[in-house]
């Protein structure tokens, strides 16, 4: 018994030393653990829809997202924001419910709800708890069944968007957002804001939304993804008692218009007089979604823009130019921009793009240094271990399957898949989607202050704009 | 809750652009940790205690430990018990341009290796400065717990070999880009320090927010900091959780051996309350470069989790949280003189405050807000709540408090709120007391709790117009 003591209060002693710590040794990580990916479960329904379930019972809650596979990109000509109102007016009436009747009925069971649109996809979704599972399902399948699109509801939302749309102006940084899109893909979709603009959102009728909703919103062309404290066989049941008879059509085939990068580079100013800040915004279109290159150029992305790149650690870090700067492609059906962005303190407007530039041409230019390449790919690797943590993560990461069609495997593949980017393969993808005589660059801030400076650059003509985009005289 | 936010996080455009909504509702996020566990008990069985360990190093260290396996992911989550109410006024912003050097090295991992290993790790960083607390998080693959412990321990223990003048002039300015990236080239931006300035008399903690004053930030000096770090980096004053995939044991020796021979700091100073309250109601007027007028109410509160917190939180909630709640349905769903509405109630360590702000629509004034706002504000003072409104709000606040137990780190995940909950009441454990206390509210509760709080003549009332337009402010 003593020398057990004598033997605990040595050990404690070596172990709690501090002077015996020598803090000059990093410690490296011991081996890295293993993550159990999610597995995923198919189902499907005789009218098509399709189900992905994920069981995850660490907590009496479920997740349900319906994927439509049809968004902002299918706006007819002239009306975009019609996917995005579509979805906003989902849940503004139904055959027996009026809009305040629908919000308070998800409200009392604690569920939220919500719709919305991207360029890729219609997404209606809802967070509950598992005590209401038949209430929500009723709720959310009569939300997507039977929308009456009232005259009333349509306008009021109408005048809302039309009111937020005009606020925009405020905000520098969807200013510049909005102006670098449009004047990079001119009359193509990705032009187009999601929500629409001023004019697209006036023109828009009850009769839009109706013909989307009819066109688009069917069973054949979703997919019905539940991650939560639900099985296999309570998800095909409650699916089939409530979606069973939402009726199948044949589908629309889509076209879109080619994108194109411009011939130079040239250089768009919006005034925003007294501003503290310049928004800077500079890219050229990128890759889409199902390009071969996706892993490559994730990894490049990640060593250019993401929050311990080359561009924070130059424009913040070392320069103290922004509060942040950073770069990244958005991956999407067709070919997504590039585009790498900061604000910068008014005075260092020039210095910036000149930073932004020169760590543009460096991914081309130079091989990535050994160590430093280590670091971003496996950071780009491990970071799969925090992203299916949640149900809502889970569910997120199964919809970009169900959106650009991988196989139920492919999150066991992407370790392996990174693992095989090189240094040469990052240097040849720069050289071919970063093109610095291609750009377009879009910064907003204070013309009188900043725009001698910028000409001195000589990094393309100078052209100015309003805050829509539109170029002025 | 008022925050400075740093993020070093790979999604830090897309957090951002929620910021306001996380700045209106972290804390009411926090507070909505409802009861119903009374009701749900049996039901989720013990699936919502959440098992922790808590002890005390030597040096007065507070560390507790949540084991949680079912992803190989670590929360490493640490508070200091400081913010800008420790400030004084003339030196403000110091608290968070602090919390920026913590990033930049110290003696042992000098010059960024913090965000070199963890962001290379895979993990997320952060850290946020408040009026009374700054907090410290990081995640990362579970088998980079013991060199995330290095790093956190070396710059509890060993920062100021790693500051020079060079590292603090070049986070000023950094910090200063983020006050302009946040605050003034932001629509609306400076409301926020109108408020507080108008709420909380001249000198008083809270007066000025946690991003300080541009003038005050240039004169920070490097002895400020210094003396900063003596005093209030100690471990004395933290709380560290580690929460995730972890072995106790294990985890227990590293604490011990990477923390245990950081020496206790001195006695921390407390600013102490005072009495804020207003004797009438004070308004203010400033333009900006908006479209559209904004209007905010604010009165004094509650301090954190005192009596009439709940009940204040409940409020907010039937005004505004949802198209039921009486000013959304008033103002911006029937009536259509509102873009948005929002009102929230938070309480600090030395007071509290409940807000209301409007956006009006194009042709509506700012007073037309006021007055239709104290329509609403009279009739639950006169007549009450509805029994499902009630029964609506604490369904939602019992619902949000299971959904945030989903996430093990980062703002507002569970080891976050561990440390909240442990550094403002030395408890971690405290959430079935704190559920309990909205199980608790009855109809007569928020209606009192209106009356008393939200009096009509002792208010500040703030209008934002656009330039030019002073004419659109409320009027008395």
């Amino acid at each position: 018994m003593k020398s057990l003591i004598i033997y605990i209060l040595l050990l404690s002693m070596t172990t709690n030393a501090f002077s015996q710590l020598d803090r000059t040794i990093q410690p490296q990580p011991v081996a890295l653990p293993t993550l159990q990916l999610p597995t995923i479960q198919r189902a499907e329904l005789a009218n098509g829809l399709k189900l992905l379930i994920v069981e995850h019972h660490k907590l009496p809650v479920v997740t349900m997202q319906l994927v439509i596979q049809t968004g902002a990109d299918a706006d007819p000509n002239g009306k975009s924001g019609v996917a995005r109102f579509t979805a906003s007016m989902i849940d503004e009436g139904t055959k027996t419910k009026s809009s305040l009747e629908i919000a308070d009925a998800f409200d009392f069971l604690g569920a939220q709800f919500s719709a919305s649109a991207s360029f890729d996809g219609s997404f209606l979704s809802v967070l509950f708890l598992k005590e209401h599972l038949e209430k929500t399902f009723e709720l959310f399948s009569d939300v997507l069944l039977n929308p009456t699109f009232p005259q009333n509801e349509f306008e009021r939302l109408q005048k809302e968007l039309l009111t937020s749309l005009s606020q925009q102006k405020d905000r520098p940084q969807t200013v510049a957002t909005n102006v670098f899109n449009k004047i990079l893909y001119e009359n193509h979709p990705y032009g187009n804001q999601i929500s629409g603009d001023s004019t697209s959102v006036t023109n828009l009728s009850v009769n839009d939304i109706e013909n989307f909703y009819k066109t688009y919103y069917l069973p054949n062309n979703a997919t019905l993804i539940f991650v939560g404290a639900i099985t296999k066989k309570e998800a095909i049941k409650i699916s089939e008692t409530f979606l069973g008879q939402w009726k199948k059509k044949s589908l629309a085939t889509q076209k879109i218009q080619a994108s194109k990068n411009p011939d130079s580079t040239m250089m768009y100013l919006v005034d925003k007089p007294g501003a503290p800040q310049t928004e800077i915004r500079i890219g050229n279109i990128g890759a889409p979604r199902s390009t071969k290159d996706y892993f490559t150029l994730s990894v490049a992305q990640h060593i250019l823009g993401s929050s311990s790149g080359r561009l924070f650690l130059n424009l913040r870090e070392e320069k103290g130019y922004t509060y942040g700067a950073y770069a990244n492609f958005s991956f999407r059906k067709f070919a997504g921009p590039f585009v790498a962005s900061a604000g910068v303190k008014t005075e260092v407007t020039d210095s910036s793009l000149i930073e932004f530039l020169f760590e543009i041409n460096r991914m081309r230019e130079e091989t990535v240094p050994d160590t430093e390449f280590t670091m971003y790919k496996t950071a780009v690797i491990q970071r799969l271990l925090r992203m299916f943590e949640t149900p809502s993560q889970i569910s997120e990461q199964l919809a970009s399957l169900v959106l650009y069609d991988l196989p139920d495997s492919y999150f066991s593949t992407l370790s392996n898949k990174y693992e095989r980017v090189s240094q040469n393969d990052v240097q040849a993808i720069s050289q071919k989607y970063l093109l610095p005589q291609r750009l377009v660059i879009v910064v907003v801030g204070d013309k009188e202050k900043i725009l001698q400076p910028l000409e001195k650059l000589r990094i393309g003509k100078i052209v100015f704009c309003d805050t829509e985009g539109n170029v002025l005289k | 809750m008022i925050v400075v936010s740093d993020t070093y996080s790979e999604k830090k455009i897309a957090y951002k652009s929620v910021m306001k909504f996380f700045l209106l509702t972290f804390l009411l996020f926090l507070g909505t940790m409802t009861n119903s566990l009374s009701q749900s008990r049996n039901q989720f069985g013990t699936s919502l205690n959440i098992p922790v360990e808590k002890y005390e190093l030597a040096n007065g260290l507070q560390v507790i430990l949540h084991k949680d396996n079912s992803v190989p992911i670590v929360s490493v989550n640490i508070w200091y018990y400081v913010g800008s109410a420790n400030e004084k006024q003339g030196r403000t912003g110091f608290a968070h341009l602090f919390e920026h050097l913590m990033f930049e090295g110290s003696e042992h991992a000098r010059d960024g290796l913090y965000d070199q290993i963890i962001d290379g790790s895979g993990g997320q960083n952060n850290g946020s400065t408040g009026f009374d607390r700054t907090n410290y998080w990081s995640i990362v693959p579970s088998n980079y717990l013991e060199p995330v412990l290095w790093l956190e321990s070396d710059r509890m223990g060993f920062l100021l070999p790693g500051i020079t003048q060079e590292r603090l002039d070049l986070q000023r300015d950094v910090v200063k880009n983020e006050r302009r990236q946040s605050y003034e080239n932001q629509p609306y931006g400076m409301s926020w320090m109108k408020i507080f300035e108008s709420l909380y008399p001249e000198g008083v903690p809270y007066h000025w927010l946690p991003i300080g004053s541009q003038e005050d930030l240039t004169a920070a000096s490097l002895d400020d900091v210094k003396d900063f770090f003596r005093l209030y980096y100690a471990p004395n004053n933290a709380s560290l959780v580690i929460g995730g995939d972890i072995d106790i044991p294990k985890t227990k020796q590293l604490v011990e051996q990477y923390f245990g021979g950081i020496p206790r700091g001195k006695n921390i100073p407390r600013p102490s309350s005072q009495d804020v309250s207003l004797k009438e109601t004070k308004r203010v007027v400033l333009e900006d470069n908006v479209q559209l007028p904004r209007l905010y109410l604010f009165w004094h509160s509650v301090n954190m989790f005192e009596e009439g917190d709940a009940s204040l939180i409940i409020l907010s909630d039937i005004l505004s949280s949802g198209k039921n709640s009486r000013l959304y349905k008033s103002l911006v769903y029937e009536q259509q003189i509102a873009q948005d509405v929002s009102s929230f109630n938070e309480g600090n360590v030395l007071d509290g405050y409940f807000g209301i702000v409007v956006t009006a629509k194009e042709g509506y004034t700012l007073s037309d807000m006021e007055k239709a706002i104290n329509d609403e504000l009279k009739k639950i003072m006169l007549s009450g709540i509805e029994a499902r409104e009630l029964q609506r709000s604490k369904n939602s606040i019992r619902a949000n408090f299971i959904y945030q137990l989903q996430q093990l780190g980062g703002f507002g995940g569970k080891t976050d709120l561990l440390n909240q909950y442990n550094v403002f009441f030395g408890n971690p454990n405290r959430f079935n007391e704190d559920l309990q206390r909205y199980q608790n509210v009855a109809k007569e509760d928020v209606q009192h709790a209106a009356a008393k709080y939200l009096e009509m003549n002792k208010r500040v009332v703030l209008s934002i117009v656009p330039k030019g337009k002073l004419e659109l402010g409320a009027k008395p």
